[in-house]
């Protein structure tokens, strides 16, 4: 009795409280590709989902206007229902344009009631560089299943066994045909074979061995040659031809003509003729 | 299981509630407070010239006024004209700056910057309205009355005042 | 609407800021005859600023002589401090703004410093 009593007096007066385990950031912004959104993860990051408490949103924008112009710009996001979760309206009628910045305070509002989000406008102007941006807090374990240590979260039952079927190996056809009794005959060809492949191979093998040692005194002797020009190229000093001086004289001209002009060759003149007939006649073969 | 429940209904009757009231004051009253939202850095283009500019790997300050009531302060923001500390500089240095409006948090205070008046390098904004108005100040020096020269080198440092007037 | 606006933006960005109130102090009776003192408050969230100056000026921003515990006083980051303001009662009159201006530090970065100053004012008789 005395043990119930405590027992109770404990469940009673010892509660315990759970803490949820809160993630606290702002979303990326909803508004970068667009003037309208929808509260999703792709909109809003990977904490897009259930568990997802907007508490604000800080939204900025550059309106584009003249002075004289009316232009009213609504951020705004609708309720799942009807109406709408925030309203906020900056009338810039006869007004400059000018950057804004402004935050909505909102109580935690759980991202089901949220619908779509959007920047309208009316009149003439524009926005540019808009950005939206949802305070929130996340509950880890908004879905209990996602975190072992949720409370409430079930251990999820072991997968169903296969059924695996009997299995005799005595009325296997497989193990019927491997406990035949092996052909000989087919085994011994095969063993023959064999071994004259591995002749083969062993004769193949020498040659090689014997040609690549010939092949190496070849070679050998090629790397000794080689060596030996090198050392002779670099003991030759070529420099004395670069700077050497060609000793030379000088052949003064002995033929020279004594005076009177120079007269055309009458006979060349003749031969000229000659040429020509020839030519005359070689071209005859290409008619 | 009677005489269990009636046992517990003895121990949650016995149970003293312990409470008190505790009072949280405060009060509400026209207050400006003055906020650095970007602190600014110079940027050396070329030898001759310090500047905020971004394109030339320099930021630009940006002070925030957040106030309360409307009609109840001036806001007057002054960008440098000359170095707080610096290497010793024999020659002049030129200075140029701009203040003007960057970023406001209602629609009203959009005729603020056409409003403003100047004074120097001083410029007052009227704050006509409660809310939060950001304001951007530039500066540029160049060292050597336009002859091109170049800065010594050290540490440069000017200030960009801003101030919360009572009106 | 506003002002939970403004609340909302101190608490929600990285907050840099000088603040002090009242924005339109007054004179009360001091211990002394002949000496009127006031009280402000000065809040100091600039985590690059640790002191502040106090200074009371005229219409045309002339020094008035006054006393205060510390002309330059400390106040911590996120702190606040309440200090009192004494002047002769010959010069309320002509007392209109008591400020407060951030005092800065120098480092080794070539950088433009914000100094921050915040001034109440004094009503004149005929704005009463």
């Amino acid at each position: 009795m005395q043990l119930r009593l405590w027992v109770l007096w404990l469940l009673l007066f010892c509660s315990s409280s759970t803490l949820a385990n809160y993630i606290f950031g702002y979303t990326p912004n909803a508004a970068s590709n667009g003037l309208s959104w929808g509260m999703n993860q792709s909109y809003l990051g990977q904490y897009g989902i259930g568990g997802m408490d907007i508490s604000g949103v800080i939204y900025t924008y550059n309106p584009i206007k003249l002075l004289e112009d009316d232009f009213v710009v609504t951020v705004e996001n609708d309720r799942v229902g009807g109406g709408f979760v925030f309203q906020d309206t900056e009338d810039w009628s006869q007004k400059y344009g000018g950057r804004i910045k402004k935050v909505i305070p909102l109580a935690y509002t759980p991202i089901a009631v949220f619908g779509d989000g959007r920047i309208r406008t009316s009149g003439i102007g524009t926005i540019e560089d808009a950005s939206v941006q949802y305070i929130y807090r996340f509950d880890a374990c908004f879905d209990p299943q996602s975190d072992p240590n949720c409370p409430g979260y079930v251990k999820p039952k072991p997968p169903k066994l296969p059924d695996i079927p009997d299995y005799d190996a005595l009325q296997d056809e497989s193990v019927k045909i491997a406990q035949q009794e092996t052909d000989k005959d087919l085994l011994e060809d095969d063993e023959k074979s064999e071994e004259d492949e591995e002749e083969e191979e062993d004769e193949e093998e020498m040659e090689w061995l014997l040609a690549s040692t010939e092949n190496a005194i070849a070679m050998a002797n090629g790397i000794a040659q080689a060596s030996i020009l090198k050392s002779m190229n670099i003991a030759t000093n070529i420099t004395n031809y670069y700077i050497a001086i060609i000793p030379d004289s000088y052949y003064p001209e002995t033929v020279a003509l004594q005076g009177g002009e120079v007269v055309d060759n009458r006979r060349a003149l003749r031969s000229l003729s000659q040429d020509n007939l020839m030519n005359q006649m070689i071209e005859e073969q290409y008619k | 299981m009677k005489k269990l429940l009636i046992t517990l209904s003895l121990i949650l009757g016995a149970t003293p509630i312990l409470a008190e009231n505790i009072d949280v004051t405060g009060t509400v009253q026209s207050r400006c407070t003055v906020n650095v939202d970007t602190p600014g850095m110079y940027g050396n283009p070329n030898a001759y010239t310090l500047t905020t500019a971004s394109a030339s790997s320099g930021v630009d300050p940006i002070v925030r006024f957040d106030v309360t009531l409307a009609d109840a302060y001036h806001a007057q923001v002054s960008y440098p004209t000359a170095f707080t500390s610096s290497p010793s500089l024999p020659d002049t240095v030129s200075w140029v700056g701009t203040v003007a409006v960057a970023q406001m948090s209602t629609s009203d205070q959009s005729g603020y910057q056409a409003a403003s008046t100047t004074s120097g390098s001083m410029r007052q904004y009227a704050l006509a309205h409660a809310g939060t108005l950001w304001v951007k100040a530039t500066s540029i020096a160049t060292y050597g009355g336009g002859q091109a020269k170049a800065f010594p080198g050290g540490a440069y440092k000017a200030v960009v005042l801003a101030q919360c007037i009572a009106q | 609407m506003y002002r939970s606006v403004a609340l909302c933006l101190l608490l929600c960005s990285s907050v840099l800021g000088h603040e002090m109130t009242p924005t339109y102090p007054e004179w009360q009776v001091s211990y002394s005859g002949g000496i009127k003192k006031t009280t402000m408050r000065l809040w100091n969230s600039r985590e690059d600023v640790q002191y502040y100056e106090i200074g009371v000026f005229d219409d045309e921003w002339k020094p008035i002589p006054f006393v205060t515990s510390y002309k330059i006083m400390k106040v911590d980051y996120l702190s606040q401090v309440k200090f009192d303001v004494y002047i002769r009662e010959t010069n309320i009159k002509d007392a209109r703004y008591i400020c407060s201006l951030s005092k800065l530090r120098s480092d080794n970065v070539s950088k433009t410093l914000l100094a921050t100053r915040i001034c109440s004012k004094f009503k004149a008789a005929w704005e009463l």
